[in-house]
């Protein structure tokens, strides 16, 4: 009877912890509310008020989830506040900071098994394309082409003309929606390099390696510290490797676009210009990102993400150097400009017709250009539209850096994220890009291209 | 005189294996401190010095705690970590406690075997566990009164069942003298008593290292929190630190700051348990 008594006490004295610790007011977890809540709201309403005008997709409710935090986050949820206080429609969005996009892509993974999936998420492009393969991504061109909610002719033209391929897989599918974007940009410094003598930025490949030459040269003379740097400083990436494959004129499919191909004679003089450069000793390295060394006049120019903004400037500030500097695309031989360009994109889950044209609704109304100018103003990211741009004029005018970008952010393009085994074939990029930039002749660098192309297309073989 | 020259000689290697053993043990102190040093120096620079190369800050910016106290908003989840852990140390501590006492001293069918399996899925990697973890829970969550996603039962139940803490109590738990229970017994008790009164207060030593390995193992919980959780409500420190990693990059003066103040309480606990921590740690033959 004593143990009985010992054993219940310690059952209650846990019960009593357990249920203290109860939230008082935790939220419903993302799924339930959605199917329940319309239900629940829309019958009565029609019922006992049937002359009452309701609203078309009436107390829908859209879960959102996306990447960002601190301030961002907070700006974004006064967004989704002003949206479902203005929409006509009644859509309620309810939106959940899901970590970055890796915490997304887990979750989301998970929540495919489970069940438990927003309405709209934000991922990156070839994550919405893999879901879109299992079939828990929409295809978006019924609704953008929708006659009464989509985007009307003038509006898709106003989209980026890269952005649309950006976000289709190779079987037509719209599956992901710019909401903005970012880019792989060359950092560059424009009071520096009027000292060395060039009034412009490089307008062609031949340009750009005589700038990056002239400023290797002129800190060789200054020796010690300067010694060996002043150049470009190239870490050898799928990201940067294939940005000025881009200026070069070349991609990473063949021509008919059903197959990887990186041994176009593009890719041959992509990879050997930079080798060239780097033998020249006007390429070289950093330990880690290169914004202290361009801060300090160590690089003329650099490689980096737009986003990579805040980062620079404070670089500049801790060498206290006041020169001017910014954003510009590679140059290609004939004058070709591309950046590696980045977009922040949405996707639909399936659910209900009404959820996914809601979804595609708040999509829609986030994207315009007035949200998206009032959003990009302080997400720091650039817009996805012509109109966009006309937006934000007084935002250039206070924010030159960041000015130097907004004409970038059409240029483009993208890498081929919807095409299948990106993301493996993008790691196996990564890998062959020190071995590239090691190659020291045409033949060696056709070598390695060779066997990432062999590579490339035998992951496409294991997906499909 | 042979005697003496062959004590000098004595004296004189035993002095040169001190000043190498105390060289060698310097250097692994050295070795351990430079990252922590490291973090704290980073977290009083500016962005600017933290991104360079730069060991320690030109010039002190103890403003960095304040801000990542506030940016990371760790005020909610500092509490939110503290009532997190708790409940797991409490469910993980009685149930490890009673069936490491079963496992050691009680008889019953397939003992032995269950012991074998429980132990055998200490080899399976844990990310393994992490969908079929969050299918349970999700499913739990769908036919319990509470909601378990987003809530203190997804975040604590799931590691309550440890199987290292019951292998290590089982092994302590066994070695307790039967005499020890035998006594106990004619004196009228039972189990219960036996463990509460007898096995337990001599078990401190493997009761603290657990204490301390499970505080630190869901103290710096981060991928099962955020898989289980979609709004701050519930989410514990480690989330507020990735406040400051960005897309482009990571505020890393911040991250630093935040770092240390999310390894204080780590550091306060293990300060008052040491003693126990390394004398269960030598007497268990555990090694890190």
């Amino acid at each position: 009877m004593k143990k009985f008594s010992f054993l219940l006490a310690i059952v209650m004295i846990m019960t009593l912890v357990l249920s203290a610790c109860a939230p008082q007011a935790t939220p419903e977890p993302t799924e339930e509310p959605q199917v329940e809540e319309p239900e629940e709201v829309e019958e009565p309403e029609e019922v006992e008020e049937p002359e009452e005008v309701v609203a078309p997709f009436d107390g829908v409710t859209i879960n959102f989830w996306h990447v960002y935090s601190d301030q961002q986050k907070e700006d974004l949820h006064a967004l989704v506040d002003e949206f479902n206080q203005t929409n006509e429609y009644g859509i309620v969005v309810q939106p959940f900071d899901q970590g970055n996009y890796g915490d997304i892509e887990d979750k989301f993974n998970a929540g495919i098994q489970s069940g438990d999936l927003p309405d709209v998420v934000q991922a990156y492009t070839n994550a919405l394309a893999d879901w879109y393969s299992v079939d828990s991504i929409v295809d978006l061109t019924p609704y953008i082409e929708d006659a009464e909610y989509g985007l009307t002719g003038e509006q898709l033209s106003d989209l980026y003309p890269h952005l649309r391929t950006a976000g289709t897989t190779p079987d037509g599918a719209w599956v992901a929606y710019p909401l903005t974007q970012s880019a792989n940009v060359l950092v560059y410094n424009f009071t520096w390099a009027e000292e060395l003598g060039f009034d412009a930025p490089p307008a062609t490949a031949d340009e750009l390696r005589e700038q990056v030459c002239a400023a290797a040269a002129a800190n060789t003379e200054l020796g010690g510290d300067f010694a060996g740097t002043g150049g470009l400083v190239y870490y050898p990436s799928a990201t940067n490797w294939l940005h000025f494959l881009y200026s070069f004129g070349g991609n990473e499919l063949n021509a008919d676009g059903t197959a990887y191909d990186f041994t176009s004679q593009e890719a041959i003089d992509t990879t050997m210009f930079i080798n060239d450069m780097k033998a020249e000793g006007c390429v070289w390295q950093t330990e880690s990102y290169p914004n202290p060394e361009q801060g300090q006049r160590k690089a003329l120019i650099t490689m980096s993400s737009t986003a990579g903004l805040p980062y620079y400037e404070a670089a500049f500030e801790d060498a206290n150097n006041d020169d001017e500097w910014g954003f510009i695309a590679a140059p290609g031989p004939d004058g070709q400009l591309a950046v590696n360009a980045f977009q922040q994109m949405l996707g639909v889950v399936p659910s209900t017709e009404d959820q996914q044209m809601a979804s595609w609704l708040f999509i829609k109304w986030l994207t315009s250009p007035e949200n998206q100018a009032q959003w990009v103003k302080v997400g720091g990211y650039y817009g996805t539209q012509y109109t966009t741009e006309a937006l934000l004029a007084d935002h250039a005018a206070e924010n030159p850096v960041w000015a130097t970008g907004v004409q970038l952010a059409a240029v483009g393009p993208s890498e081929p994220q919807t095409f299948p085994a990106w993301s493996s074939v993008r790691r196996t990029i990564n890998d062959s890009a020190a071995e590239l930039y090691n190659a020291t002749t045409e033949e060696e660098v056709l070598a390695v291209l060779e066997t990432l192309t062999q590579t490339a297309n035998e992951l496409v073989e294991e997906v499909q | 005189m042979a005697k003496k020259g062959h004590r000098e000689k004595r004296i004189k290697f035993s002095t040169q294996r001190n000043i190498f053993t105390y060289a060698i043990l310097i250097f692994g102190v050295i070795i351990s401190l430079v990252p922590f040093v490291w973090m704290i120096s980073t977290s009083l620079m500016n962005l600017g010095e933290a991104l360079g190369t730069a060991f320690f800050p030109s010039e002190i910016h103890f403003e960095n705690y304040a801000e990542a106290w506030r940016r990371a908003d760790f005020t909610e989840y500092f509490v939110n970590s503290i009532l997190i852990t708790l409940i797991t140390l409490v469910g993980q501590l009685t149930f490890s406690i009673l069936a490491a006492y079963a496992f050691a001293r009680m008889e019953f069918p397939g003992r032995d075997l269950i012991f074998s399996i429980m132990l055998s899925t200490m080899m399976i990697p844990a990310m393994v566990f992490t969908i079929p973890n969050f299918l349970t829970v999700t499913w739990l969550g769908r036919i319990s009164p509470i909601n378990w996603i987003n809530n203190w039962p997804a975040l604590t139940i799931p590691f309550m069942g440890s199987v290292f803490s019951i292998f290590m109590l089982k092994q302590f738990f066994a070695q307790v003298p039967d005499e020890l229970y035998d006594a106990a017994q004619i004196d009228g008790a039972g189990h219960i008593r036996f463990l509460t009164q007898v096995v337990l207060p001599l078990s401190k030593a493997p009761l603290m290292v657990i204490l301390v390995l499970s505080f630190i193992g869901t103290w710096n919980s981060l991928a099962w929190p955020m898989l289980v959780t979609n709004t701050p409500d519930w989410r514990p420190i480690s989330v507020g630190l990735m406040s400051f990693v960005t897309e482009a990059g990571q505020e890393i003066n911040l991250t630093m700051a935040g770092a240390f103040i999310t390894i204080l309480p780590i550091l306060v606990i293990y300060f008052f348990t040491q003693k126990q921590f390394t004398e269960s740690i030598a007497r268990s033959g555990l090694k890190g």
